[in-house]
């Protein structure tokens, strides 16, 4: 049995998925991790947690590609982006995939994509924290909220706040301003998601979006994002269960079908 | 973008003797520092030196005046005080430009000509009317923004002449004649058609002459004594040419990497060219303000024994000339521009176009739509990727560089497969 991984070394996290040679393939093990200071230990480390998950030890491995902005920190059969990373997971999780949505950390991208998930055109965001994790991130410290629970809390609301800003740092501004007039919290994390979506939506509009839409990425665990994405959108964003994973899980195809 | 910050040194060129590697380290030496050069030659006793600012200010009238005509651009680098000096609206390239005037002592250069390209452009061109060291020499070409319709040529022609008759203010500045500007004509075409043999040879072979090397070497030529860079560029070429006879590539071209061609305006550096060949592409073409517009004009500036002498009918020509040329997104219509870069893509067999545009540059902007519809029309995906002096975050543009390469790389492996 062919054993190979993926290493997606991303700003926030590092994830690994180890497959077989089956099709589909068979996810083996996964394992995901903070990321500190040292990319290159953290690929390392969390690959060594997804093999352990899977029972094998490295000298199993026939190839590993890794992933992510930390891609080329770690040793590896080949470095690829997590654009055609995330497009190629992404369609083997969802394989009626169009297009796909990653919301990483720190940065967001869309794709969309043509047969085997091959990415027909992408967009990135710019160098703005605006739409990415780390927005959220920063909003969660400003209303004393931990971030799993953003999602739930903004479901509540009965309306959203007017978070008119796109850049975090007064968008930040705007959350003390709401906050110190009572607006009831829950109300202003609906307002966030409603800002963070609007820039997604733009952002994503920019490529030929096409149904199904799939969302990847840690921020694709929040329900509220996504809910608050499908109604700019106008469209089903379909969220996969391991969507945290894509991006591993699309270099470990990959580096199955490296010759 | 920070230039530091992206792949440092000297830029590969796979020269083989020891007077082309002379000629390529003059004239990338120049290029990545003028205002060395410049003191340099003044050291050397050579006689006063002219800047511009912008390619659609002909050297020829400068040369004709006896004068040596250097291109000036941004400083790499942060911006520093341009900032305070200039509107919110102008783009980080006018303010490093500005930046850049704004360092010089006076010792330099004689004064700074400029032409009305944009908005930013015309603040920079102002800013430095009034900022300037006491004495020196400042011109305005204004110069139209529409090429086509009644007068332009008229006008244009008696804006050259203006020009010309400006430049005796300068010291050391002779009368224009129509032989002197005749024979300065005849000098910028051959280094233009230096440039053009060494582009033929990077879109043969980018391994042999990378695209960022060769525009290093085209922003040479806009600083090096025009007589000096004509006979570096011969040398060059000669050599180049013969070094791609001699190592042919294997026929089949397996593991060859995506070719792009680049469009956009003036850059500071070379870096976000290089960043584009460390993602695996290879520049085999380009529509960048130095490069492949610069080079696209000039045919027919060789003497002619039936052209009308005189320097009106010499000023005539060269209005015409730079009226033909292929226009930047500053000057209306767009149609001559659109259809060069669609032509040059098919011509040099690109697999994708890179956008590399000066952010918040609305002229480059507004263009991009049409252009990037007309290219994808054609079969030729792209990439945009906004630079911005000492701002570009290289991780995310590398990304974008990389991911567009590897959609490239499995298009052209899906068709030798197919």
């Amino acid at each position: 049995m062919g054993v190979y991984a993926g290493v997606d070394i991303g700003s926030a996290t590092a994830k690994a998925v180890v497959i077989d040679d089956a099709t589909p393939a068979v996810i083996l093990g996964t394992a995901l991790i903070p990321v500190g200071f040292d990319s290159e230990a953290a690929g390392k480390a969390v690959l060594e947690q997804a093999l352990c998950e899977a029972g094998l030890g490295t000298e199993a491995l026939e190839r590993v590609v890794t992933t992510g902005y930390g891609r080329h920190a770690m040793a590896a059969e080949a470095a690829v982006t997590e654009i055609t990373c995330h497009a190629r997971g992404a369609a083997e999780l969802v394989p009626e995939a169009g297009s796909v949505i990653d919301v990483g950390g720190q940065d967001s991208k869309a794709m969309s994509l043509g047969p085997g998930g091959r990415v027909l055109d992408f967009v990135m965001n710019d160098k703005c924290a605006a739409g990415t994790g780390r927005f959220l991130e920063v909003m969660a410290r400003a209303l004393e909220v931990r971030l799993d629970e953003f999602g739930p809390l903004s479901l509540k609301a009965e309306r959203a706040a007017d978070i008119s800003n796109t850049c975090t740092v007064f968008a930040e501004s705007e959350v003390i301003s709401q906050r110190a007039a009572r607006t009831p919290r829950e109300e202003i994390i609906a307002g966030i998601h409603k800002a963070m979506a609007r820039r997604i939506a733009g952002m994503a509009r920019r490529t030929d979006l096409r149904p199904v839409v799939v969302m990847s990425g840690g921020v694709a665990r929040n329900i509220g994002l996504v809910r608050a994405v499908e109604a700019e959108l106008g469209m089903k964003v379909v969220v996969p269960e391991l969507a945290q994973y894509a991006g591993a899980l699309g270099a470990a195809l990959l580096a199955r079908e490296r010759p | 973008m920070n230039g530091a910050s992206v792949a440092a040194g000297p830029p590969p060129c796979r020269t083989a003797g020891e007077a082309a590697r002379a000629a390529l380290e003059r004239l990338v030496r120049a290029g990545a520092d003028p205002v060395s050069y410049l003191r340099g030659r003044r050291a050397a006793g050579a006689g006063p030196a002219v800047g511009y600012v912008c390619g659609y200010v002909p050297e020829e009238v400068i040369l004709a005046a006896g004068l040596h005509p250097v291109r000036l651009g941004g400083r790499p680098g942060p911006v520093g005080p341009a900032d305070s000096r200039l509107q919110s609206f102008a783009c980080s390239f006018a303010r490093a430009c500005l930046d850049g005037l704004l360092t010089l002592t006076g010792s330099e250069v004689a004064g700074v000509v400029f032409a009305y390209t944009c908005d930013s452009l015309r603040a920079v061109a102002e800013s430095w009317r009034i900022h300037a060291p006491r004495g020196t020499f400042f011109h305005f070409l204004n110069l139209p923004a529409r090429l086509k319709g009644r007068g332009v040529e008229d006008y244009t022609r008696a804006a050259l002449s203006r020009f010309a008759v400006s430049l005796q203010a300068v010291e050391g500045g002779r009368p224009v004649t129509g032989e002197s500007l005749e024979a300065a004509a005849r000098l910028t075409a051959a280094v233009r058609a230096g440039l053009g043999r060494l582009a033929a040879v990077r879109s043969a072979r980018p391994d042999i002459l990378p695209g960022s090397t060769f525009i290093a070497i085209a922003r040479g030529a806009t600083v090096l004594d025009r007589g000096e860079a004509a006979r570096d560029l011969d040398t060059l070429a000669a050599d180049l040419e013969a070094v791609v006879e001699a190592n042919p590539l294997p026929g089949d071209g397996a593991g060859s990497r995506p070719r792009v061609l680049v469009t956009g305006g003036f850059l500071e550096t070379e870096g976000p060219l290089r960043l584009i060949e460390e993602a695996g592409l290879d520049i085999a073409a380009d529509d960048l303000c130095l490069g492949g517009r610069a080079l696209a004009f000039g045919a027919g500036t060789e003497a002619r024994p039936d052209a009308e002498s005189g320097l009106g009918p010499a000023l005539a020509r060269l209005a015409a000339l730079y009226l033909g040329r292929v226009p930047c997104p500053t000057k209306h219509p767009p149609e001559r521009r659109f259809a060069f870069v669609c032509d040059e893509a098919a011509r040099h067999d690109v697999d994708g176009v890179v956008f590399l545009l000066q952010k918040f540059c609305d002229p480059h902007a507004f263009d991009y739509p049409e252009l990037r519809h007309r290219l994808g029309s054609a079969g030729h995906p792209s990439l945009l990727l906004e630079v911005e002096q000492g701002a570009l975050s290289r991780g995310q543009a590398l990304t974008r560089l990389e991911a567009f390469a590897e959609g490239l790389r499995e298009a052209m492996e899906g068709g030798r497969a197919g």
